[in-house]
């Protein structure tokens, strides 16, 4: 089929030349010009986008809306037969910048038509403007949580050093003058005593808090059956005196950082032995595979959560409703959930109010 | 205690601390503890580099340096690095004595040649059982070189 041919089939169909309605149909600038630059075509959308209509625009230079002329050269020289694409700096008819996808090809005149270039420009001004915007924000957020982290890390540390002089000179004077105190002076001591130590609980989870950075530290191979005897050894007074049963059916193999798998599941486990209601713990530990993923249940029989309290447990500092009797600041299931974010995972918790809670966990399998 | 004993001079010690709530529970968990010690106390890490420099030449070496990481001026770790380098004082046991946990810290104290580094403990009895040890360990336990 000669290219002629092939030319007059897509303009005519049914008999009925359709070329003009698509051209002015389609969203972009479709527009052409011939070798001295003078605009030969300019479509409705080239109208829209630039601003100029067609009647003023025939007969232009092209340099009216794309002023580098170095543009012009370059996309030429670019250019043989094939189709040059690009990106190109235009100007609408008030100056404006406007940032446009070009798609060009050179074409041999034909009857009245002189030689020229046929141009479609795609107007991404304003998607490259928020593809810009959406970059300095990920880079915002990025330098901004690099920066709370190091700030949670360094005021942590700072507050450490005086907080160490409060609580060890308060206990000093406990144990030295506390004969010579009156019953008030006794008990405003102990108040101090006591929060110096709980402020020193807080700052020491800050710090584990911080210290877990989004990026896993070393990964390899975890056996998770490993970690879940590890801690099991671990927190064997705090079952014991639970009088809990910990049971762990087989558990897979994960990739990540040991110390780290470790202390999620240490945290776990402890938040199920803290929060228990009247009849004995039994904490359950199992593994599901679902296609690519791992998930690791681990399954209490505690008073459960509340629905308000399934999210907001994981905040730092936030402890459910019903958990004001337990002990700890509150930061172990934030440590557990920025660790396993870290690895590419998920956590979260189901429970009915009455009927213990399940703590997910899942982790990629690789 | 045999080599404790044996000596007629108090073991010294050099403590570098700027803090003088630290030196003081130091003090205390000395004087609880019953060896026969001597205090000397640097508050910056310069006058520390001086200070323990001069010891090496005077033949009054401390037996043993007590060094925070986070002092003013030069720090620990630096007052450490000159330590170690000087051949007169290098062999005296420097141990670093910081509020810091942080793996950084101790992993370049070690690289510094300190031997041995012990995070303050926060809590007041563990603190002086801390220096109590440090103190038994370095005075009565190990054998350091005649000078």
């Amino acid at each position: 089929m000669s290219a002629e041919r092939q030319r007059r089939e897509l303009q005519i169909f049914n008999g009925v030349d359709l070329s003009q309605d698509l051209f002015d149909l389609v969203h972009d600038a479709v527009l052409a010009f011939d070798s001295s630059g003078t605009i030969i075509y300019w479509n409705q959308g080239a109208e829209r986008i630039y601003g100029w209509p067609r009647e003023e625009m025939l007969g232009q230079p092209i340099s009216l809306v794309q002023p580098d002329t170095s543009d012009t050269e370059h996309t030429a020289a670019d250019r043989s037969d094939a189709i040059w694409a690009g990106e190109l700096h235009h100007r609408d008819r008030n100056g404006a910048l406007l940032i446009m996808e070009s798609r060009q090809i050179k074409r041999d005149g034909l009857g009245d038509i002189p030689d020229h270039i046929l141009s479609i420009n795609r107007n991404v001004t304003a998607t490259r403007a928020l593809q810009m915007q959406l970059k300095a924000h990920a880079l915002e957020l990025e330098r901004s949580n690099a920066e709370l982290e190091s700030f949670a890390r360094i005021a942590s540390h700072d507050l450490r050093e005086p907080l160490r002089m409060i609580g060890s000179y308060a206990k000093l004077l406990n144990r030295r003058y506390r004969a010579q105190l009156d019953e008030d002076g006794a008990e405003f001591l102990d108040y101090v005593v006591d929060g110096a130590d709980r402020m020193s609980d807080m700052i020491r989870d800050l710090l584990h808090v911080a210290r877990f950075g989004s990026v896993p530290a070393d990964l390899q191979p975890v056996d998770l059956n490993d970690v879940l005897a590890e801690v099991q050894s671990d927190l064997s007074l705090m079952i014991r005196d639970a009088g809990a049963t910990v049971s762990v059916c087989e558990l897979p193999t994960v990739v990540g950082d040991r110390s780290q798998m470790r202390r999620v599941f240490q945290n776990l486990i402890e938040n199920a032995l803290k929060h228990r209601s009247t009849e004995t713990p039994t904490i359950q530990i199992d593994a599901e595979r679902l296609l690519d993923i791992w998930r690791i249940a681990v399954r209490d029989n505690g008073p459960g959560i509340d629905h308000e309290d399934l999210n907001r447990i994981f905040i730092p500092y936030v402890r459910g409703r019903s958990s004001t009797k337990v002990s700890g600041s509150g930061t172990g299931l934030a440590v557990a959930r920025k660790i396993i974010h870290g690895h590419g995972g998920r956590i979260w918790v189901e429970s009915e109010p009455g009927h213990g809670a399940v703590f997910y966990v899942t982790l990629p399998n690789n | 205690m045999a080599r404790e004993t044996l000596r007629k001079r108090p073991f010294e010690i050099l403590i570098v601390e700027d803090n003088p709530a630290d030196v003081r529970l130091v003090r205390e968990a000395l004087t609880e503890s019953g060896f026969n010690t001597q205090l000397t106390v640097v508050n910056d890490g310069t006058t520390a580099v001086e200070e323990i420099r001069k010891a090496g030449r005077s033949h009054r070496r401390p037996d043993l340096i007590l060094l925070d990481l986070h002092i003013d001026q030069t720090s620990g770790l630096d007052v450490l690095t000159a330590t170690k380098k000087d051949a007169g004082v290098g062999s005296i046991p420097i141990v670093m004595f910081s509020t810091s946990g942080e793996p950084d810290d101790i992993a370049a104290s070690y690289r510094e040649r300190a031997n041995a580094y012990v995070q303050k403990p926060m809590d007041l009895d563990d603190f002086l059982n801390a220096v109590s040890q440090i103190e038994s360990f370095w005075i009565a336990t190990v054998l350091l070189p005649e000078e």
